[in-house]
């Protein structure tokens, strides 16, 4: 039986086997070590669009862990610069997780992360990218400082003032002929005088007979009911006047009012004010705050697969077709799930030229739903070169990539500054030579949109302002500016990732508005002045002759009120004498 | 193609054992229809070479049957996905999902599941035809050909024999 198992054993073959896979193995333990560089850079210079270089790739097997030195991302926008430079970067994986094709790192150590670091040769790795034109600040624009001619205002402008007078006299005159008219129509000083002597007659008879004085009764009342109604036709004239002459007050008003109406109007068109510099640090920092704040949202938008994936694992079955296309991967439920790359925590040292700067990002993984938790991250440094302390935290919460909330907070102490240009116009060149800076940034992104605050307080500042010009303007603010050894800046950011919007404000905004609003304050006064004298010069005699028409139409007034005083004084005479003969 | 049936031929008219031709016959529908760098094909490369099944059968058998394999591969898909997504197995999966080993033989990849099913279905059915189909060449189409007279003249010659002898025809395996 043993000699039969033997004999259909091929011995050969088994050698050969052994010694095939031996050989594979041993192959694989010498290249393993090439192949995970050149797995690295290759996936890397994919994902980033720039070459990757890697030093060097040291794995180790017992227990499973690698080594990876010297680490440059290319600047995929500048060629000859890396993003990032990482002298050393190592981790130990975990083995069972790995035939489970899962990356799990429990503690990765990234020493010596340099930022912006030159290259020995360009890590472009399609046809370069056309170079992006900087973006020209559109620098420090002056207000207009030449006054406008006031002739050729004012022939440019019409004066509403000039038709509104017009039409109020034309008002005057047809109410002066209406009233003319009317008065015309009342009881005149002949009627009256017809009553006075009837009164007269009648009290004058001297007839003491019972029947002569019956008939002077009677007469009297007859005289008395005339005068009523005549002074009955003229309280109404009187009282219809009195609203009408209430009316065309009004008008006559308006249009002694008009002409200051065009002298604002015509004053706010083409004068200038000292509000129009209220948003004068906008123009001064917006730009640079607005670059910063695309870099940052750039960055932030680089980190966005790392910190989310779609269609991540949940408990039920799904099919995932994997990236060559040959069938399709059946994912079942797992019973203790872990994402599919997971790094627990990463220590990271930052390397400054002085002090020290380091940190730790924990969970980071791009299957948060499947982990639980969040990515956070902590970064702190003392004694900088260019800054006394700095500390950086914040959180990327994608648990609920729905619901996404991430958060980034910055604080930064004395940073010295050394020649940061401001403005480059020619008109107003404006550079920081030196201060001293805290800086505070906090930040959320959210899926309705991003919301956040940088706030800058400047000490010890020395400006440096102005150029060759001879504007008044220049001249004023550039003097205000040198002045200022301390001020603050604030930025609030609000909108979204795509289109960001940025207002920016700061107390330099009253130092300038102090400097130039005198200035200003006084031009607009001489403009104002001559604007008024010329406006009043084309509306001065109309105004006059609108007032003598007031004047005249006050006239009629006065003998309505004559005719009623008459008329009332007859009629308390008729009527005595028809109650009282005697 | 003509040096491939010429190869084929070789075997057939060899004087290795049916079974043996069968077996590796057999090894090679598993070895052509899964990836190479797989277990189950990593194992059938050491029985191919362990136990005495005809090595060139076998290598001839996988060149053919990884051509089928390209072929197939979209039925292959439609089995797996049918016997991965099926209710009443999914408790099985889930625990094959769960195990390190099991994921590595990518078991839950259809075309891999599809193919490999395929082939532990076919492999005892391909057996017993091949075996049955070589003893029935032998007994009649070759023993056939050995009596025409043409062949048997052409044996005689010498240059039969240099030839026997240059490409070791009729040399067991």
């Amino acid at each position: 039986m043993g000699g039969r198992v033997m004999k259909m054993i091929r011995w050969q073959g088994l050698i050969a086997f052994i010694v095939v896979v031996g050989a594979v193995a041993l192959f694989w333990l010498v290249i393993v070590d090439s192949a995970v560089k050149g797995l690295i850079e290759k996936a890397g210079t994919a994902v980033v669009g720039a070459k990757v270089d890697l030093g060097n790739a040291d794995v180790t097997f017992m227990p499973l862990g690698v080594t990876l030195t010297r680490l440059q991302v290319t600047d995929k926008d500048e060629p000859m610069t890396n993003v990032v430079e990482v002298s050393r970067i190592a981790f130990s994986l975990d083995n069972v997780n790995l035939f489970r094709r899962k990356v799990i790192i429990d503690e990765m150590a990234a020493e010596g992360i340099r930022f912006n670091t030159p290259r020995a040769t360009s890590g472009a790795v399609a046809k370069a990218p056309k170079p992006q034109p900087k973006e020209e600040q559109p620098g420090f624009k002056l207000p207009a400082v030449d006054l406008p001619d006031v002739k050729t205002v004012l022939a440019n402008e019409k004066l509403e003032s000039l038709d509104r007078i017009e039409a109020a006299r034309a008002e005057m005159t047809s109410a002066k002929t209406r009233w003319d008219q009317r008065l015309a129509e009342l009881p005149d000083s002949t009627r009256i005088k017809s009553y006075r002597d009837r009164l007269k007659d009648l009290k004058g008879s001297g007839k003491l007979s019972v029947k002569a004085l019956a008939g002077q009764a009677k007469e009297a009342a007859a005289l008395a009911k005339e005068v009523e109604a005549d002074l009955q036709q003229v309280k109404k004239a009187k009282s219809d006047f009195s609203a009408d002459l209430s009316g065309l007050r009004k008008s006559v008003d308006e249009a002694a009012r008009s002409p200051m109406a065009d002298l604002r109007r015509i004053r706010d068109r083409y004068g200038f004010s000292a509000e129009g510099l209220s948003n004068m640090t906008n123009l001064l920092f917006g730009a640079s705050i607005r670059q910063w704040v695309d870099r940052g949202l750039n960055w932030y938008g680089k980190l966005q697969p790392m910190l989310a994936r779609s269609g991540g694992q949940t408990g039920a079955v799904k099919t995932v077709k994997p990236l060559r296309g040959a069938g399709m991967n059946v994912r079942f439920p797992e019973r203790n799930p872990l994402p599919d790359f997971l790094i627990r925590k990463i220590a990271v040292s930052l390397q400054p030229t002085a002090g020290s700067f380091t940190g730790t990002v924990v969970n980071m993984t791009p299957d948060q739903n499947v982990l639980g938790k969040p990515t956070t991250f902590a970064f702190s440094g003392e004694n900088l070169e260019h800054a006394r302390s700095a500390v950086m935290d914040g959180e990327f919460n994608h648990v609920a990539p729905a619901q996404f909330s991430d958060r980034f907070g910055m604080n930064m102490q004395d940073i010295k500054i050394d020649r940061v240009i401001l403005s480059r116009s020619e008109e107003m060149p404006v550079t920081l030579e030196q201060g001293l800076v805290n800086l505070t940034l906090t930040g959320t992104s959210r899926r309705e949109g991003i919301s956040g605050r940088f706030t800058a307080t400047v000490r010890d500042a020395r400006i440096a302002a102005g150029g060759t010009s001879t504007n008044a303007f220049a001249t004023s603010i550039s003097s205000a500016l040198t002045k200022v050894n301390a001020f603050s800046l604030t930025a609030d950011i609000s909108g979204t990732l795509e289109k960001p919007a940025v207002r920016i404000s700061s107390d330099l905004d009253r130092v300038l508005k102090d400097a130039v609003g005198g200035l200003v304050r006084e031009k607009a006064a001489k403009f104002e002045m001559e604007l008024n004298a010329a406006i009043e010069e084309r509306t001065g005699g109309a105004l006059k002759g609108l007032q003598g028409d007031v004047a005249g139409l006050d006239g009629v007034g006065g003998k309505l009120s004559a005719r009623q005083d008459e008329l009332e004084a007859i009629l308390k005479d008729a009527a005595g004498k028809a109650k009282n003969p005697f | 193609m003509i040096t491939s049936i010429a190869k084929l031929l070789k075997v057939l008219n060899s004087e290795s054992e049916p079974g043996q031709i069968s077996l590796a016959f057999g090894f090679s529908l598993v070895a052509g229809f899964l990836p190479f760098f797989s277990l189950p094909s990593l194992l059938v490369w050491l029985l191919v070479l362990v136990l005495r099944a005809n090595i060139s059968a076998f290598l001839l058998g996988a060149a053919f049957f990884s051509l089928v394999a390209f072929a197939l591969d979209p039925l292959f898909h439609i089995v797996g996905l049918s016997l991965l997504t099926a209710g009443a197995l999914e408790g099985l999966w889930t625990a094959l999902y769960n195990s390190a080993f099991w994921r590595i033989q990518k078991f839950n990849n259809t075309v891999v599941m599809g193919s490999f099913i395929s082939a532990l279905v076919l492999i005892l059915p391909l057996y017993f035809l091949s075996n049955l189909l070589i003893r029935r060449y032998r007994d009649h189409v070759l023993a056939w050909v050995r009596k025409l007279k043409i062949v048997q003249s052409l044996k005689a010659t010498s240059f039969y024999n240099i030839y026997q002898k240059v490409s070791g025809w009729g040399a067991a395996s």
